[in-house]
C-alpha cells in the first residue's frame, strides 16, 4: 500500500522532532561539566545529580510537589467522579448543562483565574499555604475528570445499577460493588491526569505562593531566572521520565480495560 | 412452595402530559404465568417498574400476601427480575454473578457456593460457571440472568421482553424452556412482551395493554375466543369486523341485518346496533347445499400460501373485505377472481364493544 505521500512525511517528522529535541538537549545539559546551564564540554559529570540528592531546598520542593499533586489528585477524583456519576443518573438537559459549567476551568485562561484566586484567597487567608495551592489545583483538575469519567460511564447499562438493586443491594453497596469497580480504569486515568495537571503547574503557584510554598515548578523556575543553576535539567530530565512513565501506565490500563 | 400474592390496585403515573399509568389494578399469585401484552408505549415496563420499586406511582397502592409494600426500596422487595439486554455484570465471572446476591445477604461461603451452583444446574450452564459474561452467548447470557434472578429466593420473578433481543428460532427453544423452569420454580412470573404469538404461547393469564390502561386480563382462549372489544380482537391475531342491526331476537340468539344480508348470531345483542367480530379460520369455503347459518358470497381479491393454511383476501357483498383461512388439504389453490361461498357458524362469531379499548 502507497503511504502518506513524502511532503505530508516531511511534515510529520518536522513536528515531531520539534516536540522531542528540546527533551533531547536537557539530557546532555543534565550531564554538564560546566557550572552553568550548557552543554558538557570535557567529560559527563553526574554532580548536579548528586547535588540534586543533597539540596535540602530540592527536596523539599519535590516533597512538596508530590504532597500536593497526589492530593489535590485524590480530591479531584473523588469530586469528578461523583459529579461524573450524578450527571449520569439525572441523565437530561441539566446534566449536560452541569457537565459544560464544568468545563469552564479548562477554558478560561489560567492567568485569569490565577488572578480570580489571588483576590479571593487574600480574603480567605489561604495565600500562601499548602492547602491553598491543593484546592486550587484540586479545583482545576476536576474538568479532566469529569470528562475522562463521564466516558467511561458512556459505556455502562444503566440496568446494571438497577440490576445490582434488584438483588437486594441498597444505592451505596450497588455504588461500591457494581459502578465502582467498572469505573476504576477511567477514574485511575482522571488521577493521573490530575496529577499530572498539578505536578508542572506554575502560573496559579506563581500567583498565590510566597515565600513558604515552593513546588518544584516554581523552584526550577526561580533557578533559570536568577542562577542558570544546571541541576535545573537534572530536574527536568527526571520530570520527563516520571512524565513517561505515567503515560505508559495510562497506556496500559486502557489497554487492559479494553480487553475485559 | 407457597407463591405469594402480589396485588397493584389502581395505580396511575404520569409523565408530563403522558399517562404512562392510567388506573391500573393486577393481581398476581398462585405461581401463575402472567403476561403483560401491548404495543410498545403502552406502559409495560413502567407497571413492571413500578411493582420492582423503580418507578415510585402517583396514585395507588402494592401489597405482597396484603401488606402495603409501596414504601419499599427495590432492595426490600425480594423480587426477581431479568432485564431487557440481561444487566450481567460485565466484570464478575458467571458464577460470580449468581452469588451477588446471596454475598449481599451475607450466606456462608459453602452454602453460597452450592446454590450457586443448583441456580446453574437449574438452567444447565454449570460448565461455563467460571467464564466472563462477554463470552457467552446471547441464550447463555439470558439463562444466567434467569439464574441470579432466581437463587435468591426471590418472592416474584419480573421479566421485561428477555426474548426480544434473541433470534427467531433460539426464542422459540427459550419460551419453551421458560415454561418449564416456571413449572419447576413455583414462583408467579410476571413476563412482559410485544409478541403476541409469545404472550399466548406462554401464559396462563394475559393482560392486555394500551396507552397506560389495562384493557383486558384473561387466559389465552378466554382473550382471543372472547375479545373485550375491538382493540383485544385485532391485536390478538387477524379478525373480520362488521357492524349490524338487530332485527329479531329468540331463545337461541338473534338476527340482525348487515349490507343488506340477515345473519344469525347467538347470544344476546347488548342493544340496537352491534358490532361483530369473527376470526378468519373460523369461517368455512361452502361447497354441497346445506351448511351453516350464515351464508354470503364473494370473490377471491388475493392468497398468499402459509405452508398449513392459504389466507385469503375476499370480497364480499355488503360485508366489504374479508379474511379467510383455508386449510391447504382442502382444495386446489384459490385464484384471483374466483367466486366462492362462505359460511360461519352463529357461534362461531362474537359480539364486542365498539370501543379501541380507550374507555374500556
Ligand atoms: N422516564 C420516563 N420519562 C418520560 N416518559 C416516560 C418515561 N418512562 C416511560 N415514559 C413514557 O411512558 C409511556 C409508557 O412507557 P413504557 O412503560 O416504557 O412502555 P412499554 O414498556 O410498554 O413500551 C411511553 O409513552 C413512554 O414514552
Ligand atoms: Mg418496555
Amino acid at each position: 500500500m502507497e503511504g502518506p505521500g513524502r511532503g505530508i512525511r516531511g511534515t510529520a517528522w518536522t513536528v515531531i522532532l520539534f516536540l522531542l529535541l528540546p527533551l533531547a538537549v536537557v539530557l546532555p545539559v543534565s550531564l554538564t561539566d560546566q557550572p552553568y546551564l550548557s552543554l558538557p564540554l570535557h567529560t559527563l559529570s553526574l554532580q548536579y545529580y548528586a547535588n540534586l540528592l543533597h539540596s535540602a531546598d530540592w527536596q523539599s520542593s519535590i516533597l512538596q510537589s508530590l504532597l500536593v499533586a497526589c492530593v489535590s489528585a485524590g480530591i479531584a477524583v473523588i469530586l469528578g467522579t461523583l459529579c461524573a456519576i450524578g450527571c449520569w443518573r439525572m441523565g437530561d438537559h441539566w446534566a449536560k448543562a452541569i457537565q459544560a459549567l464544568m468545563l469552564i476551568p479548562i477554558v478560561v485562561p489560567t492567568i485569569v483565574y490565577a488572578l480570580g484566586l489571588y483576590r479571593f484567597y487574600a480574603q480567605l487567608g489561604l495565600l500562601d499555604t499548602l492547602l491553598g495551592i491543593i484546592l486550587a489545583h484540586a479545583v482545576t483538575a476536576i474538568p479532566y475528570v469529569v470528562v475522562i469519567v463521564s466516558t467511561g460511564l458512556s459505556g455502562v447499562d444503566a440496568r446494571l445499577e438497577q440490576a445490582a438493586r434488584s438483588l437486594g443491594a441498597g444505592p451505596i453497596v450497588a455504588m461500591r460493588r457494581v459502578l465502582l469497580p467498572l469505573l476504576r480504569p477511567a477514574m485511575l486515568s482522571g488521577g493521573l491526569f490530575a496529577f499530572v495537571h498539578s505536578w508542572d503547574e506554575l502560573v496559579i503557584v506563581l500567583f498565590i505562593a510566597g515565600r513558604r510554598v515552593f513546588t518544584l515548578p516554581r523552584r526550577m523556575w526561580d533557578g533559570i531566572n536568577d542562577k542558570l543553576d544546571p541541576t535545573l535539567a537534572a530536574v527536568a530530565v527526571l520530570l520527563v521520565i516520571l512524565s513517561a512513565a505515567l503515560l505508559f501506565l495510562d497506556l496500559w490500563l486502557r489497554a487492559r480495560r479494553e480487553q475485559t | 412452595m407457597t407463591a405469594h400474592v402480589l396485588e397493584a390496585d389502581r395505580l396511575c403515573k404520569r409523565y408530563g402530559t403522558v399517562a404512562a399509568l392510567d388506573d391500573v389494578s393486577l393481581r398476581v399469585g398462585g405461581g401463575r404465568f402472567v403476561t403483560l401484552l401491548g404495543p410498545s408505549g403502552s406502559g409495560k415496563t413502567t407497571l413492571l417498574m413500578a411493582i420492582a420499586g423503580f418507578v415510585q406511582p402517583d396514585s395507588g397502592s402494592l401489597t405482597l400476601d396484603g401488606a402495603p409494600i409501596g414504601h419499599l426500596a427495590p432492595e426490600k422487595r425480594n423480587f426477581g427480575m431479568v432485564f431487557q439486554g440481561y444487566a450481567l455484570f460485565p466484570h464478575l465471572t458467571v458464577a460470580e454473578n449468581v452469588a451477588f446476591p446471596l454475598q449481599i445477604r451475607r450466606v456462608g461461603k459453602a452454602e453460597t457456593t452450592e446454590r450457586v451452583k443448583a441456580a446453574l444446574d437449574l438452567v444447565q450452564l454449570g460448565h461455563l460457571a467460571f467464564r466472563m459474561p462477554k463470552q457467552l452467548s446471547g441464550g447463555q447470557q439470558q439463562r444466567v440472568a434467569l439464574a441470579r434472578a432466581l437463587v435468591f429466593r426471590p418472592n416474584l420473578l419480573l421479566l421485561d421482553e428477555p426474548l426480544s433481543a434473541l433470534d427467531k428460532t433460539l426464542r422459540l427453544s427459550m419460551q419453551d424452556e421458560l415454561r418449564d423452569l416456571h413449572g419447576r420454580v413455583g414462583l408467579s412470573f410476571v413476563f412482559v412482551t410485544h409478541d403476541q404469538g409469545e404472550a399466548l404461547a406462554m401464559s396462563d393469564d394475559v393482560a392486555i395493554m394500551r396507552g397506560g390502561r389495562l384493557v383486558q386480563i384473561g387466559s389465552p382462549a378466554e382473550l382471543y375466543e372472547r375479545p373485550a372489544n375491538r382493540f383485544v380482537a385485532g391485536f390478538l391475531g387477524r379478525s373480520n369486523f362488521w357492524q349490524g342491526r338487530v332485527a329479531a331476537q329468540d331463545a337461541a340468539g338473534f338476527t340482525y341485518m348487515a349490507g343488506g344480508h340477515r345473519l344469525h348470531q347467538a347470544g344476546k345483542p347488548p342493544g340496537p346496533a352491534v358490532l361483530v367480530s369473527l376470526r378468519p379460520e373460523k369461517l368455512m369455503v361452502l361447497e354441497g347445499a346445506g351448511g351453516p347459518a350464515n351464508q354470503v358470497s364473494g370473490t377471491i381479491a388475493t392468497a398468499s400460501y402459509g405452508g398449513d393454511s392459504w389466507l385469503v383476501q375476499l370480497d364480499v357483498d355488503g360485508l366489504g373485505r374479508m379474511q379467510a383461512m383455508l386449510p391447504t388439504w382442502r382444495r386446489t389453490p384459490p385464484h384471483m377472481g374466483e367466486a366462492i361461498r362462505i359460511g360461519w357458524d352463529a357461534d362461531a362469531s362474537v359480539i364486542i364493544d365498539d370501543s379501541e379499548g380507550d374507555t374500556a
